[in-house]
């Protein structure tokens, strides 16, 4: 690693929104975040997969939110004020993801990222692309491609 | 450099409708010198682009075309019946060459040969075409006599030297544009103070104005020439005063001579023109006019430019949401207490004025003349009409109407087939027509116009109209109807949209009215339009489209299921009813029909087809919309409630997230939720929505599946 250049090892830098969801820590790359927002009524939508909550409207587009704690198994949100919608885009989709609280703002290097632990679950091992070690805690980085593929197969099928 | 390609191929577009406007003009006989000089500059620069990126056939073709243009510009060849045709031809094959080259692909090398060695061959030769005209003034000196094509030059400026001929006479050319006539100008006021300044006379040209019965409602057929010996004092700038107003909506040639000359010559507009000038006398100052009536001309044209429609559709979303805020802020304020707010409902009043005419200049963006559609089509009655062996003329009457961009790019292709169908089925053969007493030249009928803030396009044939008998017999046939049925007319003439209709002995290489009509109608109901058809024995048949303006607003029926606000299209909505208990009739466990003038028409829970609920077994309390389907079957939509009638600004879900069987899209209310939009064809149709039972989620509500 002495070889590597200043700019090399800025690249490596990421920011990433960490949040919690039941308890735990999660975090996506700030990169596809829009904004966040606190929790607003949805429509539901008729068909869709369980962990689609409904449709809301932000400033004129509309856009589905996906229940994350849902998607990862923990089970369902019953949402309420306290809880907050994190606005991100994937694929040129705009996507609201509900989850319990944003704890902060990171930067971490895109190297420390370690693998998910094997103990993992099929579903763990599709979500979870890694964590990162912060202070004491585990943050468990999201891989919202995965997520988005899924809700895309559930809902064509 | 592929963005030049690309532009390169929008340019081509433009100048290849310039180009039949110019001929539809030709053909008319309202076209002028400008009309050949335009249409020459068109092919020129297509000529000119194609060379840039080495399309070699694309040249060699545009070069042939442009001979034959300059052939006619300079007045070696005269237009008439054939070479108009050659020209059509030309322009079609052209507009296929470009195509191709878009597309990267190769044309069969036989296509076009024929228009090809065509125009190379008048264009050698003047003479050798069978009524072209041998110019023998080939080498005269001024190079310039008048185009018998006849009127006005636009807007030809002489030198300023009005100061030195107050003694000539002025002779003056002017033919009136539709505008002039909208804008509330009178032609004849205009005279009348010409005639103060002078001796004036005046002759006016009717020869374009058409027969009563052709008449299309264009008021611009006629064209006048005065001549004015003027008073002492009156120059030309005053003489030019008296059309000041009307500039830009008339084509006007002020010329002075002396009195006792004849008129000058007219002077082509082109300056491409000037350069066959030998270097004479008269050639600077003609040259200088030239230029002058060019940037005229081209002021007078409507300045336009291109955006990106992305941006376009920028704008269209955030006027949307500005109208819902304006609409959210409205209800907030009408529930505040009533003595605080007279100046502000006032101050709302206005700003919702405001965002109305702002929405109504957003769409305006979008909308352009249906023209363009239009000349595509009459390429297509021509082509058909050749097919077929008929001969036909289509007939296009406001072109100037305008349409949301997507409408007419989505319109292209039904109204093909309608036309198609119209040339085909609709008119006889030359021979029968003759027996009829018809003209041997078939009629076809295109217009457009707005009505009641949609547009409505219609197209019709002087045909044999339709075949009652026929069509009930193969609908019998098929099995579509019973024999015991009693049709009306106007059933028999819809059985024509049912799918698998199809008048199997008249089925051609081209299409049989009919087949396909059910895909045309679907077509134009993707577009939220309705298409309806009349047809009278003997008379013609004729098709007519209703469209909404955009596609971004449509008229829609609040409701609420569930809890959920949800709208219904009104679009195929006939009849709201409150059914008394005693209307509704059980079939089985949960099928439920309505009883309605002795019909029975089943009855759809929307908020159990939706899955939103268990499906109802009492509909007492319910609001019942009665919608008729693509196939005019009958379905009642059981609703909670029913809210209001309003425009919705249409929000795609596919954008974000996919489609949804028994949606259509969805719009955001005035208090910023939103709502679905009902696809009632697919709730009406979709079996697998129309069973709630068995679609029912048992998680949703926590409860059992029958109540």
């Amino acid at each position: 690693m002495s070889e590597a250049t200043p700019q090399d090892q800025a690249a490596a830098w990421i920011e990433i929104v960490s949040f919690a969801i039941c308890e735990q820590a999660f975090c996506l790359d700030i990169g596809h975040v829009l904004e966040i927002r606190g929790w607003t009524t949805t429509t539901t939508l008729p068909h869709a997969p369980d962990y689609v909550i409904g449709m809301m409207n932000l400033r004129g587009n509309v856009l589905p939110v996906v229940d994350l704690s849902m998607c990862l198994g923990l089970g369902k949100t019953v949402p309420e004020s306290r809880h907050v919608i994190i606005i991100a885009c994937i694929n040129e989709k705009t996507v609201g993801f509900l989850v319990d609280a944003v704890s902060n703002i990171l930067t971490v290097n895109a190297a420390d990222m370690q693998s998910t632990p094997d103990v993992s679950s099929e579903r763990t091992a599709a979500f979870i692309k890694g964590v990162y070690m912060v202070e004491d805690t585990i943050v468990r980085a999201i891989d919202v491609h995965q997520i988005l593929q899924q809700q895309e197969e559930v809902s064509a099928a | 450099m592929s963005d030049l390609r690309e532009m390169f191929f929008e340019e081509c577009d433009d100048l290849l409708e310039g180009l039949s406007t110019g001929l539809t003009a030709l053909e008319g006989d309202t076209g002028d010198d400008e009309t050949i000089n335009s249409m020459f500059r068109s092919v020129h620069s297509i000529k000119g682009g194609a060379g840039a990126f080495g399309m070699d056939r694309l040249i060699e073709f545009a070069h042939a075309f442009e001979n034959v243009l300059d052939l006619l510009r300079s007045d070696k060849l005269q237009v008439d019946g054939p070479i108009t045709a050659l020209m059509f031809l030309a322009t079609d094959h052209l507009s296929d060459l470009v195509n191709a080259a878009r597309d990267e692909i190769d044309l069969p090398a036989s296509e076009g040969l024929s228009v090809l060695s065509d125009l190379k061959l008048v264009s050698q030769d003047p003479g050798a075409a069978p009524t072209a005209v041998a110019d023998a003034q080939e080498e005269d000196v001024t190079g310039f006599v008048p185009l018998t094509l006849d009127l006005g030059d636009a807007f030809t400026e002489l030198p300023d030297i009005s100061g030195a001929i107050t003694e000539c006479a002025f002779d003056i050319s002017f033919a009136a544009e539709p505008a002039l006539y909208a804008n509330g100008h009178d032609p004849a006021l205009l005279f009348r103070t010409l005639s103060k300044m002078g001796e004036l006379s005046i002759s006016a040209d009717t020869s374009a104005v058409k027969p009563l019965e052709a008449d299309t409602g264009e008021l611009a057929a006629l064209s006048w020439s005065l001549h004015l010996v003027p008073d002492e004092g009156v120059n030309e700038e005053a003489v030019r005063e008296v059309f000041e107003f009307v500039e830009g909506l008339c084509q006007l040639t002020i010329t002075a001579c002396s009195p006792d000359d004849a008129p000058e010559l007219s002077i082509p507009e082109d300056t491409e023109a000037v350069d066959h000038l030998p270097a004479g006398t008269e050639a600077p100052t003609k040259a200088a006019a030239a230029v002058g009536a060019k940037k005229k001309s081209d002021e007078a044209r409507n300045a336009t430019i291109r955006v990106d429609l992305k941006r376009v559709d920028r704008l269209i979303n955030l006027v949307g949401e500005l109208v819902i805020s304006e609409a959210m802020l409205r209800q907030s304020i009408d529930e505040l207490p009533r003595s605080a707010n007279s100046a502000v409902s006032e101050a709302m009043g206005q700003l919702k004025q405001l965002s109305g005419s702002l929405q109504e200049s957003v769409m305006a963006i979008r909308a352009q003349p249906v023209r363009s559609l239009f000349q595509r089509m009459s390429r297509i009655v021509r082509e058909s009409a050749r097919e077929a062996g008929k001969t036909a003329r289509l007939v296009m009457v406001g072109e100037a109407t305008e349409v949301d961009k997507t409408v007419t790019e989505r319109l292209v292709e039904p109204l093909t087939h309608m036309i198609r169908n119209s040339v085909d089925h609709g008119l006889e053969t030359p021979q029968d027509r003759i027996e009829a007493g018809k003209p041997e030249q078939g009629i076809i009928r295109l217009e457009a116009a707005h009505k009641s803030g949609r547009v409505v396009i219609s197209l019709s044939d002087d045909g044999a109209g339709i075949n009652r008998a026929k069509v009930r017999a193969i609908a019998e046939e098929k099995g579509l109807v019973r024999p015991e049925e009693d049709l009306t007319d106007t059933d028999i003439d819809n059985l024509l949209f049912r799918p698998g209709f199809s008048t199997a002995t008249e089925v051609s290489n081209l299409s049989g009215r009919g087949v396909g009509m059910d895909v045309v109608r679907n077509e134009i109901q993707a577009l939220g339009g309705r298409i309806a058809l009349f047809s009278e024995q003997g008379r013609g048949t004729k098709l007519t489209i209703s469209l909404p303006l955009t596609l971004a607003v449509m008229e829609g029926m609040v409701v609420t299921v569930a809890g959920e606000s949800l709208v219904v299209p009104t679009l195929s909505l006939r009849e709201t009813l409150q059914p008394g208990q005693a209307d509704i009739h059980a079939f089985c466990d949960e099928d439920r029909a309505l009883s309605l003038g002795g019909d029975l028409i089943p009855i759809i829970d929307l908020g159990a087809s939706l899955g939103f609920r268990p499906v109802l077994t009492d509909f007492s309390d319910q609001s019942i919309l009665l919608i008729e389907g693509d196939s005019g079957r009958r379905t009642a939509l059981a609703v909670d409630g029913i809210i209001d009638q309003r425009e919705v600004v249409i929000k795609g879900l596919e954008q974000n997230y996919q489609q949804i069987t028994g949606i259509a899209a969805a719009t955001i209310l005035g208090d910023g939720k939103i709502a679905l939009i009902v696809d009632t064809d697919q709730v009406i149709t979709s079996p697998g929505v129309s069973m709630p039972s068995r679609q029912i989620r048992p998680e949703l509500n926590g409860v059992p599946q029958h109540v």
